[in-house]
Formats: C-alpha cells, sequence, structure tokens
C-alpha cells in the first residue's frame, strides 16, 4: 500500500510541467519564443515594405 | 527604431517577456486549476485586447460621423476586425481550458453566451458592411451601428453575468477585479501581457489600416 502510494505520488509529480525548468522544459519556452519572434519579424518586414509604398 | 514605432517595438517585447514569463514564474497552485492557471496569461489578455480594439472602433465611428469623414471609417473597420480576430482566439483558447477544468467546450455559463452573442453582433457588422455599395451609405450605416453595438456589447459580458451565477472568476454578484485570485507574481506577467497584445491588436490593424488607404489611393489614380 505504502509503496503505491509513493508509486502514484511520483507519476503525479513527472507528468506536471514545473516552473523550475526541469525535464528539458526550456526547450519548450525556446520554441514558443522562436515562433513568436518569426511572426514579429514577418510583421516588422511588412511594416517597412508599406512604409516604402507609401512614399 | 529601425523605422518602426516604439509602441510596436514595445508590444512585441511586452508580448515576448509574457509568453516565457507566463511559463516559468512560479504560480499559486489552486485546485482544478493546477498549473493551467498559467492560461491567465494568454487566454484573458485577448479579452482585454479586443474590448479596447472595440472601443476604438466605435470612437472612429463617432468621428466618422461627426466630421463626415470617411477615413474615419477605415479605422473603425480595422480595428473592429482585429477585435473580433482577438475575440475568436479568445473564445477557442476559452473553450480549451474550460474543457479541461470545467469539463466540458462550452457550459452553459453566461459569460460564454453573452460573448458569443457579441461576437455574433459584431460579424453582424461586417454583414451589413458588405451588403452596403455606396462608401458615404456604408461608412454612415456601420458606424450607427457599430455605436448601438459597443454598448450592448459591454454590458452582455460585464454586467449580465455579474447579476446570475457564473463560472468565471470575478462574476456572480462578486463584483471587482481583485476577486481573481490574482496574487502578485500572475500580476507580474499579466499585465504586461494586456497592455503588450494591446499595442500587437494595433499593429496588425495600423497594417490593415495602411494597405486599404494605399488600395483606394491606387484606385483614384487609376
Amino acid at each position: 500500500m505504502k509503496h503505491f502510494i509513493i508509486n502514484q505520488v511520483q507519476q503525479h509529480a513527472g507528468d506536471m510541467p514545473n516552473a523550475s525548468g526541469t525535464g528539458k522544459f526550456m526547450v519548450v519556452v525556446a520554441v514558443i519564443a522562436v515562433i513568436f519572434a518569426g511572426i514579429i519579424g514577418y510583421l516588422i518586414s511588412l511594416d517597412l515594405k508599406l512604409k516604402k509604398q507609401e512614399k | 527604431m529601425f523605422g518602426i514605432q516604439w509602441w510596436k517595438i514595445a508590444g512585441a517585447l511586452l508580448v515576448l517577456y509574457a509568453l516565457i514569463g507566463g511559463l516559468m514564474l512560479p504560480v499559486p497552485q489552486l485546485p482544478i486549476l493546477e498549473q493551467s492557471i498559467r492560461n491567465l496569461n494568454y487566454h484573458v489578455p485577448m479579452w482585454f485586447g479586443m474590448l479596447t480594439l472595440l472601443v476604438a472602433s466605435a470612437i472612429y465611428a463617432a468621428k466618422g460621423l461627426m466630421k463626415k469623414d470617411l477615413v474615419q471609417d477605415i479605422y473603425a473597420e480595422a480595428y473592429a476586425k482585429i477585435g473580433l480576430l482577438y475575440g475568436c482566439m479568445g473564445i477557442i483558447t476559452g473553450m480549451i481550458w474550460a474543457k479541461n477544468t470545467w469539463g466540458d467546450y462550452w457550459t452553459n455559463d453566461p459569460k460564454l453566451n453573452s460573448a458569443a452573442i457579441g461576437m455574433l453582433m459584431y460579424a453582424a457588422y461586417f454583414v451589413l458592411r458588405s451588403s452596403i455599395e455606396d462608401e458615404e451609405k456604408k461608412a454612415r450605416i456601420s458606424a450607427v451601428y457599430n455605436l448601438f453595438c459597443l454598448p450592448v456589447f459591454v454590458v452582455l459580458i460585464f454586467v449580465l453575468p455579474r447579476l446570475t451565477a457564473s463560472l468565471h472568476p470575478g462574476n456572480g454578484g462578486n463584483p471587482g477585479f481583485n476577486s481573481y485570485d490574482l496574487d502578485s507574481r500572475l500580476r507580474m506577467v499579466f499585465y504586461p501581457a494586456v497592455l503588450g497584445w494591446i499595442f500587437i491588436g494595433f499593429w496588425i490593424a495600423d497594417i490593415q489600416i495602411r494597405v486599404r488607404k494605399l488600395s483606394i489611393k491606387n484606385e483614384i489614380e487609376d
């Protein structure tokens, strides 16, 4: 019984994404940052292209 | 900065900070919500952004009516469009969150139904626009409808849910923003997220406005 409870707790602790950056969590953060940077980069390039057209 | 207005860069940096901070910063341990409380930093700014854009849209609609100026209509349309886009994002992210905390994609929460009705009202704004050929008539009629939509929408999403029971925090006869279990750790990301997404929304609308102006200019020149 004791063994079962410890097992359960360990399992739940494992599948909870922890903010402390364990378990390659930072990889996901980096991927999201890159995707967002890409979208912003595209917005900036659109903005600059428009500026050229407006002149 | 690099020929881009400061608030656009500020918006990008704020949202970047909020995207990363929302994932990394420690959050309060709450039952049911657990780690999904982090959604506060992604889902809620959509609604704040939408509301700001819709208010801007109504202001430009009023301006256009008073000055009888067609240019204002371009602004009103763009802000309403991006506002509606934000609303769609808010609804979809809310549905995912609801499925995992309230148990269903669509609960009969008054705030959900109200938001859906409000967004249909704004969808009707675009249907109305596309059904009128004459530019002047289109601007005038849609501006009047726009000014009618905003107060109804505000009542629908802020007043009515407070009068009945609601699953959303801060609702159900419980007004006031502080009833959100918004502790200082969440605020540190939440407020920058709201501000950042508002700036990004205005940026996208700005591009839409400038494209529209350019295409009108080209039409006149042709």
